[in-house]
């Protein structure tokens, strides 16, 4: 008699355990060897993870410690899941000072977003080898190991939006309520990652909601696609209004990446003239730069739209479904770079790596069907594999395209060259790393007191995080800093440091309480000292009393 | 079985097997129903029974701890008050993790037994053993006509059906009603004789007495059973071992479109029926039993004293004495369906019951709380605190903290900042947060597990219901002190429009 109690096979689920668990182990080891050699090596630490770990630290180990100054320009997930490395950062300052702990939440991010891919990739009937080609050619992608390894939110942002596409794939095939679930958590954890996530969001919920209406009995119809569509979008929901609000109740206004002199919106309004120049922006140029940045990191995507037509008339549109998380915020990124309020950074379109994998699967899956046997069927796996991993060189090249690849190629660019015996040119984020030592070093040795030192900590960060008495500072998070900038004399404060006044410092809240304080202390300071390089440095002034 | 958990059982078992060996077929009738009558008395009148609602250690702790309570609020009321705080959010949490986890496993890996209706049919007549079917009415003589009706539906041979109709002796329309109606032979009408105290369990304890069957299953008047359902829990019983003592059936209702109350309470028998049970089945932890469609072990339930007819949640400390006898209890894939109470009021009071029952059910096992820990282990002891002690206790907290959280965000009161510490805060803002809204989360999932769509929009609404549960359970608290074994009877027949 079959048993009355459903199991599961145990062996299975050992086998794919253990599968999950050496994927993870072997990539999580890499990337953090990669990891290791980019900050400790190379002293790369990128600006925008080192900020994230700076913003935790803030509401963790700052003059005031508070939630609240985790800050709202940007999500909060990559800075929260630091608080319990930074627990340890008085055994290893690293952890702070070069802000590795970022580096461990990304390494760690980008082999569950590995994990993710094989558990799709076991759901959809690939043999093993398959697998491993196909997960290789996403790990061994250099953007997605960069991204890996340097502590970006990318890898985190790809593990909740991958963690998504892999429980939608399982709900439009299983339709139990706990994979529903689990789409839900994942597209509003994205969504605590990276804004973007709006998109996929909206994307989930439509998809949900019309699947389930075409599933459902009739007279049932609405009933079911509505109760689905709130099942799996009550999590995002939430997330959203409570980020909004919070940061409402806190800083006065719900989105502040928008708002907020540091968020997006004000960074590109500083240098929309450079993105156009760069990269064709609002020019008929911008379409094009476009598509060349997103085929080069997929390749495979050249026939997306043929492969997603084709299964769903094959009736088999569980790939193209539920990759459309992917598919929207790569979609959202191109829209908000055509429309001029995003930089056309490469790194905005890194889910078009998994994405290429998962059209050459589907192209791989509608071949097989058109030619049996066993002879064809390892011909066509070969080529899905060549397609897949047809994405390795042209990455390459493009990560190190000045113009393309922006970012990466600013800070990788140098090392390549003076591998090849050319001058080094120290990138600019290490260089801001390295000079923010001397500034630390500068700073600390006034032995100015506890809360007697001025700083954004928004323009200064590398002091802020490098200086080994982070508590001499008073930041824009403290709750008296407002009052502290208003009135530096009279709030006891006896030094303030402020960021050259081009670029992002003109932001400086500094700079812009006290006109000419980077200049000449704007009337409230005598010039102690300075760090500079081309185009970047701060000056050390001490408090003085107005006249 | 280990020994700790057989231990509660021990001293029956000895005599059990004493009689057995001396006893022979002339004697065994005599001796089963002594038996009956000694555990049921040992139930009523010892100290597995809430008849008395505190033991005397009980009574000077509390005591002892209100006056704690009281001297530290005179004398240092801040400290005190944030101590409190911080004892009652760091409860909710850990609270919250265990209903989290369970829920959670009931979703993904639900322990429930399934037979199907082929496997349910193709048992042979020949092959059943008889089934008792024990219900108690009291003062319904409107639903008698269709439990009758529900009664007949049941698939199973009436020759091998032992139906006991248990109505009060003195309850004469319903003894009527129950006449007039004509019953079929293999349903027997049975007049309870008038005896205190007046409650369910006290009539299901007499029902047993004659009782003949292998396997016992109650149901209350109104209920709509599944007619595989008995079928169903004998083929089950047969594939598992001996030590799973009951079977409970699923329970929803049949209004449930009647009123939002109705509505909401569905949704709230889909968190509870589809995935709590089923996910403490799976883990391994007790079950409170509920209200109806639990099927026994004759023997289980023998041995176990039957049910405690002082306690009014009889279901819920049956649950816990089975596991405790070393017992498991298992889930049905077989759904009853109830009625819904529809009115507030008359929901009020079941609900007040409910929660008395719960607290009754705590107090009389936390009487030795070190034996407790041993018949159920550390992580039933941990679940029998959290879900039977805590479950009513948090639902009377619930509006003091929900009116702190308002009072602050709209009148940012200084006393309020006083009494939350930065560390406390968050932990108590984390709790607000994720609890309130994760139980939203869990009605609206259950609802549409359980095949009703749309109930889904209904629980967003539930926090509105959620009041109705609080201001029950004050009134739970007070009955507790002035009647603990008083019955707020339901009243059941809401679901139709008055006769004209």
């Amino acid at each position: 008699m079959a048993s009355i109690v459903p199991l599961r096979s145990s062996r299975t689920m050992r086998v794919r355990i253990a599968e999950s668990m050496a994927i993870f182990t072997v990539f999580s080891v890499l990337y953090l060897a990669l990891a290791v050699l980019l900050v400790f090596g190379l002293q790369l630490v990128l600006g925008d993870a080192w900020t994230r770990v700076g913003n935790a630290s803030h509401a963790l180990l700052s003059r005031d410690p508070h939630l609240a100054a985790i800050g709202f320009v940007w999500n909060p997930l990559p800075s929260l899941l630091t608080f319990p490395l930074l627990l340890f950062a008085q055994l290893w300052p690293s952890l702070l000072r070069e802000g590795f702990a970022a580096n461990i939440v990304s390494a760690v991010a980008m082999a569950f977003a590995l994990v993710q891919i094989d558990g799709l990739l076991v759901d959809w009937g690939i043999v093993r080898w398959g697998r491993l080609a196909l997960i290789g050619a996403v790990a061994l992608n250099p953007l997605i190991a960069f991204y890996g390894a340097n502590g970006m939110s990318e890898a985190l942002f790809l593990a909740a939006v991958l963690y998504t596409v892999r429980h939608l794939a399982c709900w439009l095939d299983g339709r139990e309520v706990g994979q529903l679930v689990r789409v839900g958590i994942g597209v509003a954890t994205a969504y605590l990652i990276r804004y973007e996530a709006g998109a996929a969001a909206i994307a989930v919920i439509a998809i949900v909601a019309v699947a389930s209406w075409s599933r459902a009995r009739s007279g049932e119809r609405g009933a079911a696609a509505q109760a689905d569509a709130i099942i799996v979008g009550m999590p995002f929901a939430t997330v959203f209004a409570l980020w909004a609000a919070a940061s409402w109740v806190f800083v006065g206004s719900p989105f502040e990446t928008f708002t907020s002199v540091y968020g997006n919106s004000s960074q590109i309004a500083l240098m929309s003239q450079w993105i156009s120049l760069k990269t064709g922006q609002g020019t008929s140029a911008a379409p094009a730069f476009l598509a060349t940045q997103v085929l080069a990191l997929g390749p495979a995507l050249l026939i997306l739209p043929f492969v997603a037509i084709a299964l769903i008339r094959a009736k088999v549109p569980t790939p193209a479904l539920a990759a459309a998380p992917l598919g929207a915020v790569l979609a959202f990124a191109a829209w908000a770079f055509l429309s001029g309020r995003s930089f056309g950074w490469l790194r905005f379109e890194i889910m078009a790596i998994p994405l290429a994998m998962i059209v050459a699967v589907g192209a791989g899956a509608l071949a097989m069907r058109a030619f049996s046997g066993r002879t064809s069927s390892l011909a066509i796996g070969s080529l899905v594999i060549v397609l897949a991993w047809s994405g390795i060189p042209t990455t390459t090249w493009v990560m190190l395209d000045p113009l393309l690849a922006q970012e990466e190629s600013r800070q990788l660019a140098p090392y390549v060259a003076a591998a090849a015996g050319a001058p080094f040119l120290r990138p600019p984020d290490s260089q801001i790393y390295v000079l923010g030592g001397e500034l630390a070093e500068l700073v600390d040795g006034l032995h100015a007191p506890r809360g007697s030192v001025l700083v954004d900590a928004a323009t200064s960060y590398p002091l802020v995080l490098r200086s080994q008495r982070p508590q001499q500072f008073v930041i824009p998070s403290d709750r008296d800093f407002r009052a502290a900038l208003a009135n530096p004399g009279l709030f006891g404060l006896r030094y303030f440091v402020v960021a050259l006044d081009q670029g992002i410092g003109i932001v400086d809240a500094i700079n812009r309480a006290h006109t000419g304080a980077y200049e000449n202390g704007g009337g409230v300071g005598r010039l102690v000292g300075e760090v500079s390089a081309p185009g970047l440095g701060w000056r050390v002034y001490e408090v003085v009393e107005p006249e | 079985m280990t020994l700790a958990r057989a231990r509660v059982v021990a001293p029956e078992d000895a005599l059990w097997s004493t009689h057995l060996a001396w006893m022979r077929d002339a004697l065994w009738n005599t001796h089963l129903a002594w038996l009956r009558e000694s555990t049921g008395q040992r139930i009523r009148a010892g100290r597995g029974s809430a008849r008395r609602s505190l033991s005397p250690i009980q009574r000077y702790l509390l005591i002892g701890s209100g006056a704690t309570l009281l001297t530290g609020g005179v004398l240092a009321p801040l400290p005190m008050a944030i101590a409190l705080i911080a004892l009652l959010t760091a409860v909710y949490l850990v609270a919250l993790a265990f209903r989290l986890i369970v829920f959670w496993r009931g979703v993904c890996a639900p322990s429930v037994l399934f037979v199907s209706d082929v496997a349910a049919r193709a048992l042979p007549a020949a092959s059943l053993p008889v089934y008792t079917v024990l219900v108690a009415a009291y003062k319904e003589p409107e639903v008698i006509d269709r439990l009758i009706s529900s009664l007949a539906a049941l698939e199973y041979p009436a020759d091998r059906l032992d139906v006991k109709i248990l109505l009060e002796a003195d309850d004469a329309p319903t003894l009527a009603a129950a006449r007039a109606a004509l019953p079929p032979a293999h349903m027997q009408i049975v007049a309870v004789p008038v005896s205190e105290p007046r409650t369910k369990p006290k009539a299901l304890n007499y029902g047993v007495r004659n009782a003949r069957g292998k396997f016992l299953t109650i149901y209350d008047a109104e209920d709509r059973p599944e007619p595989l359902q008995l079928r169903r829990a004998v083929s089950a019983f047969r594939q598992i071992p001996d030590e799973v003592g009951c079977i409970q059936a699923k329970l929803s209702y049949h209004n449930v479109s009647q009123n939002v109350i109705t509505r909401w309470f569905t949704g709230e028998y889909a968190v509870w029926f589809e995935n709590l049970l089923p996910g403490l089945a799976s883990l391994d932890l007790p079950l409170p039993l509920g209200g109806t469609s639990n099927h026994f072990r004759m023997d289980a339930l023998e041995r176990v004293g039957g049910w405690d007819a002082y306690n009014v949640t009889e279901d819920a400390d049956l649950g816990i004495r089975l596991y405790r006898a070393g017992y498991s209890v298992k889930v049905l894939e077989s759904t009853t369906l109830e009625e819904a109470n529809s009115d507030f009021i008359n929901w009020e009071k079941q609900r007040s019951r409910w929660y008395k029952g719960y607290l009754q059910t705590w107090l009389v096992h936390m009487r030795e709380p070190r034996r407790l820990w041993s018949d159920l282990g550390a992580r039933g002891f941990f679940f029998f605190n959290l879900f039977i002690g805590g479950t009513p206790l948090l639902t009377l907290l619930n509006p003091v903290f929900w009116a702190l959280s308002w009072l602050w965000l709209l009148g940012r009161w200084s006393v309020i900042a006083q009494l939350f510490p930065p560390w406390l805060y968050y932990a108590a803002v984390l709790s607000l947060v994720l609890g309130n809204l994760s139980v939203l989360y869990m009605g609206v999932v259950s609802a549409r597990a359980t095949g009703r769509p749309a109930l889904v929009p209904v629980m967003l609404l539930a926090p509105v219901y959620w009041g109705m549960m609080s201001l029950a359970a004050i009134k739970a608290f007070v009955q507790l002190l002035y009647a603990p074994t008083f019955w707020e009877k339901t009243t059941h027949g809401l679901d139709r429009p008055a006769a004209v």
